[in-house]
């Protein structure tokens, strides 16, 4: 009995909730969360040439300081609490990287050192290995698509 | 093919040091060093061209795989110039085998705390022998912080580890003055001098192992970085050439 009608008061309350959400679809929506890795990074390793990468206003750019290449994406989501972006491409010039039309990522955010794990395509986001250092465990050998920055001040 | 010592010396390592060794670094632009600290120098010091050997110094006395670089990106990203370099004047000077290479443990990013456990551990898998280490510390410390108040403590319980383990000699490097142009990254820039003083002090301390330490700000120029912290091609040359010079001197993996 009791149950019944701690049931009932339930569904009332919710429906009043639900009265309440309906009365706010007017409402302007939340802002929304700015992407957390917004800043510029410099390339620490482990296997790519130096470069810079700079993150703000939905756009990723790879620059590689010597100035042969550079690509641009277009940054298609992001989200700051599963620490995944997915990208696609926008332009390019030299041999520039990474490669391909679309990115999905891992990353890890440690303090001002970032580690991003790339793969091609939007098919699944990739695990994230070596978390901090970009190499195996096991053989210390680097791990293809990850790479390691440090925020630039 | 590998180390050496000076002849009649008794052993391996600098002659005369007891420990101390160029700790003003390189002089020149060339690459050449300074002190003639770290004992016979064979001729090679000063040089700059690399590939120059002592005509004093044993033959063989530490394999290349003896021979392991730590520390964090400086020397860990590819192409690994500086690494590159060194390898190029010892095999020039007959100290190193067309397919050998020294042993490189440095991993992109790493604090001194990791350089000194995780490398260490790394360097010395499977009871694998060290006799000599080129390595740095401390950058990315600085560069995640303002400073670096344990680096000295961490590095000098490093040297404990490697006295135990057998090493003989150590460079540790200060890094070149940050930014592109070198000393343009004020903030990272105030973080070194603040913390190479004591890896300094802490270095000059050990006597076994002996610990050199080798300033690369004189030989760094314009050029040799241009995201502030990796050495370009001429980079490498000119931190390889000081290096070479400097194993030379002490005749260190000749």
């Amino acid at each position: 009995m009791r149950i019944s009608w701690l049931a009932t008061a339930i569904a009332v309350a919710m429906l009043a909730l639900a009265g309440c959400s309906s009365d706010s679809t007017t409402a302007t929506p939340a802002p929304a969360e700015a992407f957390e890795l917004d800043a510029s990074w410099i390339y620490l390793g482990p296997s790519d040439v130096p470069h810079e990468l700079k993150i703000d206003d939905g756009s990723m750019a790879f620059t590689d300081v010597g100035g042969n290449w550079a690509s641009n994406w277009a940054i298609k989501s992001y989200d700051n609490e599963h620490h995944q972006f997915r990208l696609a491409f926008t332009s390019g010039t030299g041999a520039y990287l990474p490669v391909g039309e679309s990115e999905s990522a891992t990353y890890e955010l440690s303090g001002t050192l970032l580690t991003i794990q790339l793969t091609p395509g939007v098919a699944s986001y990739p695990a994230l290995q070596g978390a901090g250092t970009c190499t195996g465990a096991a053989d210390g050998m680097p791990i293809a698509g990850c790479k390691l920055y440090i925020k630039k001040n | 093919m590998g180390g050496s010592a000076p002849v009649g010396s008794g052993g391996s390592g600098p002659a005369s040091s007891g420990g101390m060794s160029s700790s003003s670094g390189g002089t020149s632009s060339s690459g050449g060093t300074s002190s003639a600290a770290g004992g016979k120098s064979g001729g090679g010091a000063g040089s700059g061209a690399g590939g120059m050997s002592s005509g004093t110094c044993q033959k063989g006395q530490i394999k290349p795989a003896e021979v392991v670089i730590m520390g964090e990106s400086f020397y860990a990203i590819a192409p690994q110039y500086i690494q590159n370099r060194i390898q190029d004047d010892a095999r020039k000077a007959g100290s190193l085998g067309a397919n050998e290479t020294y042993r490189n443990v440095a991993v992109s990013g790493q604090n001194m705390n990791y350089i000194a456990t995780t490398e260490w551990t790394a360097a010395t898998q499977g009871n694998a022998s060290v006799k000599f280490v080129i390595m740095d510390g401390g950058g990315i410390d600085c560069l995640s912080g303002s400073s670096c108040p344990t680096c000295g403590s961490t590095f000098k319980t490093l040297l404990g580890k490697m006295a135990t383990a057998g090493v003989q000699d150590v460079i540790y490097t200060r890094y070149p003055e940050p930014g592109a142009p070198p000393g343009s990254n004020a903030s990272l820039k105030s973080c070194l001098d603040a913390t190479m003083p004591t890896m300094q002090t802490t270095c000059e301390g050990s006597t076994m192992p002996r610990c050199h330490f080798v300033d690369l700000r004189p030989v760094w120029k314009d050029g040799d970085t241009t995201d502030g912290l990796h050495p370009t091609t001429s980079g490498g040359e000119h931190v390889g050439d000081l290096l070479w010079s400097e194993m030379v001197k002490g005749c260190f993996a000749q």
